[in-house]
């Protein structure tokens, strides 16, 4: 963390390059350490509130994780007929298997996530996060690499969800956004089938990222649809793909207000009209994402800002 | 953190952006207030006046889009525009995408267009279109004194705090109100979702029923304060609802689905 303090107390500070800064300040530190994966910081903050920070980035907010993790889990869910199975790689922070749940006909909801101490202390310091999700009998916990649990288990499931941290060069998650591993994925979805992979900024000029996961996975999936929400603590624009198997995206989407009111689905941030206009993206960021490069195994994509 | 190589902008008391002023290229006190212009390397050229982020040349676009769109939209077919405030330009460039015949821009201080003919060129070509009429005047005064009627009001105006705060009152919306053609419509920036709600809501409440139908709308400003900017939208006959909107007029990101995907009635 790069921390300043003054006479009005400490401010965490979040560099965006070397050009942009946003300093927050802090009120109380619940946890700072370091698991074996990476750097923890859960701190109360005076305007986001409750927040944890990944490696000195910001992860989510009191403020707004609802937004981010209604965005990550939603439409995809709302896109597949009948989700009745999914799994979550990653999603730490608990919030969203919680989203998942929200699904009355899921009945099953899979987490695997590396960092067991990351999964702990948010349990323990942010429990608003997974608000009850873990006690669910629908809900299963694992501890393990998911690259691992993809290749080794035979599983299907309806909907599989990416939420992970950036690839970076030596991170956990850099075999995790493959094209060989989102073979692996696609053969592990039943036969239709939603993927959905969080996938960084989403604005011109540093959507690298988002533009990688896009055309990677146009090489394994029937239909890609990239779309994007602002997410206030990160002070961006945040991108997101959706993978169809089997599915037609604009067929599916004429189901959103009835697949939300039949689920019985009590969103506060979506609903079928914002879910739809999330895939409006600038002529900019389309062009960007058109550029994207194709990660593999042999040659994989870094996240480097 | 240098203090003078970094240009801060508190948005709470806990909370400020530091953008690298990587090259200052004018500051300015003119008679209303002070104007900077400065490089920073991710954001471009940034406009600040009296300490506020007025816009960046990486993202004016989609405060730009918002503002200006849904009004002409939600009026079918219109030929008069009046814009008050938008001394920058970006607004009328958006207006001037449709097929209007005459644009009438009031903006209070000389300087603010000064600035941006002299390091904005992208937003400020749409001064020297033939259907611009700028006017250096105060906003009130000029909707007083004009004999024009105008079938499209759009105020881009600053803060409603300081000089500004005159044009977040009923009395105003009242003016505007008859001002505008029968079927006129009003649009204008009412502040941050995340930190102006309780103004907003208090403003909004105020003045919708001055409208036959009115509603607030959200876009995204990723430098303005909170991120996602609330407009108001207020029209004296047509629903600001349904909207015929014409997908053929070539804009960067704004559409028909991002409007109607971001229309809200409570804050």
């Amino acid at each position: 963390m790069s921390d300043e303090s003054d006479n009005s107390g400490i401010w965490y500070r979040e560099d965006f390059g070397d050009s942009i800064s946003y300093l927050n300040k802090v009120q109380k530190v619940y946890f700072s350490g370091n698991s074996k994966f990476q750097k923890i910081d859960i701190v109360q903050l005076g305007f986001l509130g409750k927040t944890l920070y990944l490696d000195s980035k910001i992860q989510s907010a009191q403020l707004d994780e609802y937004i981010y993790h209604e965005s990550l889990v939603h439409p995809a869910l709302l896109v597949h007929p009948q989700p009745k199975k999914v799994l979550i790689i990653g999603g730490g922070e608990g919030a969203t298997l919680r989203e998942v749940l929200k699904h009355k006909n899921v009945e099953k909801a899979v987490m695997v996530d590396i960092d067991g101490e990351l999964v702990e202390f948010c349990k323990k310091y942010m429990p608003e996060w997974s608000d009850g999700a873990y006690d669910d009998p629908r809900a299963e916990l694992i501890i393990g690499d998911a690259k691992a649990y993809i290749e080794k288990e035979e599983e299907k499931f309806d909907v599989i969800i990416s939420d992970l941290t950036e690839p970076l060069e030596e991170g956990p998650s850099v075999y995790l956004f493959t094209k060989e591993f989102y073979n692996k994925i696609y053969n592990r979805l039943n036969n239709k089938g939603v993927f959905i992979a969080q996938s960084g900024s989403a604005f011109m000029g540093i959507a690298q990222f988002m533009a990688t996961n896009y055309k990677t996975l146009q090489t394994v999936f029937d239909e890609v649809i990239p779309y994007q929400i602002f997410i206030f603590s990160f002070s961006m624009m945040w991108g997101f793909n959706l993978a169809l198997k089997n599915l037609n995206f604009n067929d599916e989407i004429k189901q959103l207000k009835d697949r939300i009111s039949k689920r019985d689905l009590k969103l506060k941030h979506l609903d079928s009209e914002s879910i739809q206009s999330m895939t409006i993206l600038s002529k900019e960021l389309r062009e960007e994402l058109e550029k994207g490069i194709i990660s593999t195994d042999s040659s994989p994509f870094f996240w480097t800002l | 953190m240098k203090e003078d190589s970094w240009f801060k902008e508190f948005h709470d008391k806990s909370f400020y952006i530091a953008f690298r002023r990587n090259k200052l290229l004018k500051k300015i006190k003119s008679e209303y207030q002070e104007i900077e212009v400065f490089e920073n390397e991710f954001w471009g050229k940034v406009l600040i006046i009296d300490g506020l982020v007025m816009l960046t040349e990486k993202d004016e676009l989609f405060y730009h889009e918002a503002i200006a769109h849904p009004p002409l939209f939600v009026h079918c077919c219109p030929e008069k525009v009046l814009i008050i405030g938008g001394g920058d330009g970006g607004t009328l460039r958006e207006v001037l995408k449709h097929n209007v015949k005459r644009v009438d821009l009031v903006e209070i201080d000389r300087e603010v267009i000064n600035v941006a003919k002299e390091f904005f060129p992208s937003l400020a070509t749409s001064f020297s279109d033939k259907r611009a009429n700028i006017i250096t005047e105060d906003g009130i005064k000029y909707l007083k004194d004009t004999e024009n009627i105008y079938d499209v009001i759009i105020v881009d105006s600053s803060e409603p705090f300081g000089p500004s705060s005159v044009l977040f009152t009923d009395e105003f919306y009242s003016l505007m109100r008859d001002k505008t053609s029968e079927d006129g419509v009003i649009s204008s920036q009412l502040g941050s979702f995340i930190f102006h709600k309780n103004f907003i809501k208090k403003f909004f409440v105020n003045v919708k029923n001055l409208f036959n139908s009115s509603s607030l709308y959200k876009g995204i400003t990723p430098t303005y304060p909170g991120g996602i900017w609330v407009y108001g939208i207020f029209s004296k006959r047509n629903s600001v609802k349904n909207v015929k909107w014409n997908n053929k007029l070539p804009l960067s990101y704004y559409n028909e689905l991002i409007y109607k995907g971001s229309l809200f009635e409570d804050i």
